[in-house]
């Protein structure tokens, strides 16, 4: 039995350790992981300056904006500000940006333009949700940066957590603005 | 198989193949059927055509992130593939042990082993350099390890670094067999924890049902084969009726044979040339089995294996009581004597390798002429002499005994081509069994083909175990 066991040891230590790290640190078995999730929601947190735009989001696009769209509105979110003076929505131009890939999916923006240039609508016709965790992820994030970009154009923050579609994001609209 | 290798250090250190020593193909009658790479080859490319339509091909095109991100996918698939087929391999299925020869598994093991392990490194680092472009690999890899399962991925990865690197032959010759196969059996549990991660957020199969279910399918496929090879063994030796050691009898010095009886025998259905795993039941050996061959044809009720006291297990194993119970795990191996074909036979053993030989000379007809040769250091260590003399007279065949010290031949090999050809005149007319030590067997092998003989006539089995 003290063979067993001494044979045994080493692969017990192996085995022992991996499971205990993984099931201390995986996200997937964290009790608290949505939650963690749920907190990046809303307005883009003033998190991730990763890349030197810590610039404030005070740069404006052409074209005004009214009121920006609740956060975290309804799929589908930023449902254009629709006030008439001088830009009509109604009549507005839409382009599609490039489909920017990330490790999870590709990233592709569309926006519309009244006919005074200025900006109505902002949305991200396709964004990873193939996954659960991207789905999760991006139910929230996206909203929010729809309503980001329609507010500050290409120089909103990345959104906490969701890194890669936020620069996505950023590229496939930057495509829609070089376009112009 | 050796008869010769019976400690469990000895026995199982051959699990590995050791370096330089490996024969280039095994001397074994091979079943037809499929070859199994063809169905490796169609699972990779199945494999590679989901990996193709779910953007695989088109993220090549797409720039340098979409190419890399491309690349680390199929490199991904590949190493998982290749772990997969690995654990088939080294789990040694029946069929597939038939139909390819032990030492073709253990070496394509390797060469899996060796995939998988790169596979993984290009997987990684494709993808990390990936996503290195936004903000930096140290951050990628933060963003990574922030999503479910990766950091289960990522330990599945070091313990694969670990076993790949411990396998290393300048590393793997320096440890001790159990710590190396402990470590290598995390093996198992690092192909578990790195399947998550593929299923959640594999592109490859987050966008296709059909891709999720081929890949689940092949993880269930495989852990089934796993299982049923390495626990059908003792499952169906449980249920078998009861088995118990009925006698010891010493043969040689630290050889004996155990005479096995009771009912499960019969059940058991072993032929002689085959051997079992004998699991004794008592409280410090149950939990290991080890390989010995039969030594006599099984009689109605009775099996007889003989043991060379070479390990501890084998020692303590020989110093049971009688009526211990035993489970017989089996039968295992091909070498039986319908790989003669009606032919005239030469068997050769050395040692305790004569085990498998004096079971095979039983079963052979005087139409056989067997003529055996049997190679001890002096004849007081040939085991069961009397035997294999008296047997091989009974079938017109003779009994040849080579003893001496091993320096008074070339190389060691008491067996040269000019020998053999010289003592047995209708050499090359026989099919040769051959069984001892795997240095020495190997090099009985090259100097039987090196003589004439055809190499499907030379029977030769490596221990499995």
């Amino acid at each position: 039995m003290q063979e067993l066991m001494r044979r045994a040891a080493p692969g017990l230590a192996v085995a022992g350790a991996a499971l205990s790290v993984v099931w201390l640190f995986d996200p997937a078995l964290q009790p608290d992981a949505t939650a963690g999730a749920t907190t990046a929601t809303g307005f883009p947190s003033p998190a991730q300056a990763d890349e030197g735009d810590a610039e404030e989001p005070t740069g404006t696009q052409p074209g005004e904006v009214a009121d920006p769209p609740a956060e975290g509105a309804a799929p589908g979110t930023a449902a254009a500000p629709q006030e008439a003076d001088g830009s009509d929505c109604s009549t507005a131009q839409a382009v599609t940006g490039d489909p920017v890939m990330t490790r999870w999916g590709a990233v592709t923006v569309r926006a519309t333009f009244a006919a005074d240039g200025s900006t109505c609508d902002v949305t991200a016709i396709a964004y990873p949700d193939g996954d659960p965790h991207s789905a999760r992820l991006n139910a929230m994030a996206v909203p929010a940066l729809d309503a980001a970009a329609l507010e500050v154009g290409v120089d909103f923050d990345a959104i906490s957590g969701a890194t890669y579609t936020s620069e996505a994001y950023r590229a496939s609209l930057q495509s829609i603005l070089d376009q112009r | 198989m050796t008869t010769i290798q019976r400690g469990p250090r000895a026995a199982q250190a051959q699990e590995q193949v050791p370096a330089g020593q490996r024969p280039r193909r095994a001397h074994r009658g091979r079943r037809g059927g499929v070859d199994p790479r063809f169905a490796a080859l169609a699972i990779t490319a199945i494999t590679l055509g989901l990996w193709a339509l779910t953007g695989g091909l088109t993220g090549l095109a797409a720039g340098t992130t979409g190419a890399l991100l491309a690349v680390g996918r199929v490199a991904g698939l590949l190493a998982a593939l290749a772990a997969l087929g690995g654990i088939v391999l080294t789990a040694r299925p029946r069929w597939l042990e038939r139909t390819v020869g032990l030492d073709r598994l253990l070496g394509w093991h390797r060469v899996t082993g060796m995939v998988a392990a790169f596979g993984m490194l290009v997987h990684i680092g494709a993808t990390l350099a990936a996503s290195g472009g936004l903000g930096g690999l140290w951050s990628a890899l933060l963003d990574l390890l922030g999503t479910d399962w990766y950091v289960a991925a990522l330990v599945a990865a070091v313990i694969f670094a670990l076993v790949a690197g411990l396998s290393w032959r300048r590393i793997r010759s320096r440890m001790s067999y159990e710590t190396w196969h402990a470590v290598h059996l995390a093996g198992y549990l690092a192909i578990a924890l790195a399947l998550p991660h593929q299923l959640v957020s594999g592109s490859t199969f987050v966008g296709s049902a059909v891709a999720r279910w081929w890949w689940v399918g092949l993880a269930l496929v495989t852990a089934g084969i796993v299982a049923h090879a390495r626990l059908g063994g003792i499952v169906a030796a449980v249920r078998r009726p009861r088995t118990a050691v009925a006698a010891v009898i010493p043969e040689a010095p630290g050889v004996a044979s155990l005479v096995i009886g009771g009912p499960g025998v019969e059940a058991l259905a072993a032929r002689p040339g085959q051997f079992v795993c004998l699991r004794v039941l008592t409280g410090d050996l149950w939990w290991q089995a080890h390989p010995y061959s039969l030594s006599a044809v099984p009689r109605p009720g009775a099996l007889r294996l003989t043991v060379k006291a070479l390990g501890d297990a084998s020692t303590r194993t020989l110093a049971v009581p009688v009526g211990t119970r035993v489970l017989l795990e089996g039968p295992y191996g091909v070498l039986t004597i319908e790989q003669a074909q009606g032919r005239r036979v030469l068997l050769i053993g050395a040692g305790v390798g004569l085990a498998p030989m004096r079971a095979l000379l039983e079963a052979c007809g005087p139409e056989q002429e067997p003529v055996v040769i049997a190679r001890a250091s002096t004849q007081a260590d040939l085991p069961l002499g009397g035997e294999l003399d008296l047997l091989a007279r009974q079938r017109g065949g003779a009994l040849l005994t080579i003893t001496g010290p091993r320096s008074q031949f070339p190389d060691g090999n008491p067996c040269t081509p000019q020998a053999l050809r010289r003592n047995i005149a209708d050499l090359t007319d026989r099919a040769v069994f051959v069984c001892g030590p795997a240095p020495l067997q190997e090099a009985i092998v090259s100097a039987l083909i090196e003589a004439g003989v055809p190499r499907a006539q030379v029977h030769a089995e490596r221990f499995a175990w």
